[in-house]
Order: structure tokens, then C-alpha cells, then sequence
């Protein structure tokens, strides 16, 4: 297996390879059984959820780059600008956008998209972290 | 869904109670990918700051994505953004109230924007997450 980069080796702008994700149903049930979705909105399959997509987006950024132990989310941005169906194959990519010493912590700001099959953007965000240590850029 | 000309700044929106389950922090780390062992296992989880197992910040936020579907249907699904800050974790076993207002209505010809502050409170009444919700509803 091959170790992860720790993501404070990275500076600024640097993008994350991109990664696709197929939106599997079964996959797609669970996580509506997790968060326990009482909208009803989703019960069709026309439509997946927005937070699931964003979910996904963030895991699939650290596929190869690791977070330190003791990271923390302190903030998340989002905006819904289309739908996908359950079955899609989206991509996610993410650069970051900024580096900061706050103390002894890193506060580490994300750019987050999420393309649709077409390559319309169908959400964007942005997800601070503070993360231990002190070798920022 | 709510009826958007009724709309004015301190309308409520419909709130909701979610019971965390470790169960269901367990099926989210599947179905999001997130397998932090600070979210999926109680020994490591006991040793660190929080002693214990935490939900994750994207289930509970996923709550307050509920809480605008109900009230703006597909708007939101379309036209939707949220701005929101991790406060607390949310623990196994916490009643997590979800709620919201309506901070501004802004009318265009064509469309409305919607402002609303959102939050997710556990039984002390301490804010799990809070922050801003808007969104552009398109008018019929």
C-alpha cells in the first residue's frame, strides 16, 4: 500500500488529483439511512444528495494525501447549483486555496467542485481545517 | 414546502429533532468514505480530547441540508448554499434539534432570494453547528 503525503508538504494552489466517484443507489440508500433523511425528497432516485455529493467530494481529496492526527473541521461551505441521479459518475477536484499559522496550528482553506457527467459544475465549496503542527509554508 | 410571498424576515422554518446513533455514525462512515476511527471506534475514540466516539460534522450538517429540502424542495437542490461552522461534536445517544429562521427576502422579477440562520443544538442547548443558509427560488 502505498503511504499517503501529509497535506502540510503542500503549498498553496496546489490542486488534488482529480477523482471520480460512481453514485452507486445501494450506496446512496445507506447514506440516506445514516442521516436519517425524512424529506422524502430523495425516495425517487431522481435526485442525490447535495451533502452526500459534497461527503464525497472531501473523502476523495484525501485519497492520497493524509491529514495529521488531531485535524479538525471548523468550517464548510457549499452551494447547490444542479442535480445528479443515483448512478452518475462524478468527478471531484480541490486545490488549496490558503495556508495560514494561527498559533500552533495550520488553518488550511480547500476549493472544492464537483462536475456532472455533462461537465456542468453541479456544486463548489470550501472547507477549513486546523491541523497541529508548525511547518507551514 | 414553504409558500414564498408569505415569507418575512423571522418566519420560522419547520423544525426537527434527530436522534445520533452509533449505528448510524457507522453506516454514514461507510456511505461517505470517512472511516476516522474518531467517528467508528470507542477504544481509540476513549483516548483522545473527547473520550469518546463524535458524529461526524457532515452528518449533522446533512440535517440542516434536510431542514432547507423540506422547506424549499428542489430550489435548494439547485440553488442552494450554506455557510456553517463546526461548534461541538455531536455525541451518540444527543437529540439533536434542528432548526432555522428567515433573515431576509430579497424579490427580483424573476426570482426570490431567501436568507435563513440555521442551527443544530443538542439537549444543553449548546450550538453543535450554526451558520447561514440562501437560497434563489425561482418565482412561478
Amino acid at each position: 500500500m502505498t503511504e499517503k503525503a501529509d497535506i502540510l508538504e503542500f503549498d498553496e494552489g496546489y490542486e488534488f488529483p482529480p477523482v471520480n466517484y460512481d453514485l452507486k443507489p445501494e450506496v446512496m440508500r445507506d447514506y440516506l439511512a445514516a442521516v436519517s433523511d425524512g424529506s422524502g425528497f430523495f425516495a425517487a432516485g431522481e435526485a442525490v444528495p447535495p451533502t452526500m455529493l459534497a461527503a464525497r467530494a472531501m473523502i476523495s481529496l484525501f485519497e492520497h494525501v493524509s491529514l495529521p492526527d488531531g485535524s479538525i473541521h471548523l468550517q464548510q461551505e457549499l452551494r447547490f447549483l444542479k442535480t445528479v441521479k443515483p448512478g452518475d459518475t462524478i468527478q471531484c477536484r480541490g486545490r488549496i486555496s490558503r495556508k495560514r499559522m494561527r498559533g500552533r496550528f495550520n488553518l488550511l482553506t480547500v476549493e472544492l467542485a464537483v462536475d456532472a457527467p455533462d461537465g456542468d459544475v453541479v456544486m463548489t465549496g470550501k472547507t477549513i481545517f486546523s491541523l497541529p503542527g508548525n511547518t507551514a509554508a | 414546502m414553504l409558500e414564498i410571498a408569505t415569507l418575512a424576515p423571522g418566519t420560522p422554518l419547520p423544525a426537527m429533532v434527530k436522534e445520533v446513533r452509533q449505528a448510524d455514525i457507522n453506516l454514514y462512515a461507510e456511505a461517505s468514505g470517512d472511516h476516522n476511527p474518531i467517528h467508528i471506534d470507542e477504544e481509540f475514540a476513549r483516548g483522545t480530547e473527547f473520550g469518546g466516539t463524535i458524529a461526524h460534522g457532515m452528518l449533522v450538517m446533512a440535517y440542516i441540508s434536510e431542514l432547507m429540502t423540506i422547506a424549499f424542495g428542489q430550489s435548494w437542490l439547485e440553488g442552494g448554499s450554506l455557510d456553517i461552522r463546526f461548534r461541538v461534536p455531536a455525541r451518540p445517544g444527543d437529540r439533536v434539534r434542528v432548526s432555522g429562521e428567515v433573515t431576509a427576502v430579497s424579490r427580483e422579477d424573476t426570482f426570490s432570494v431567501v436568507k435563513c440562520r440555521v442551527d443544530c443544538r443538542n439537549e444543553r442547548d449548546e450550538i453543535i453547528i450554526n451558520g447561514d443558509a440562501a437560497v434563489r427560488v425561482a418565482v412561478a
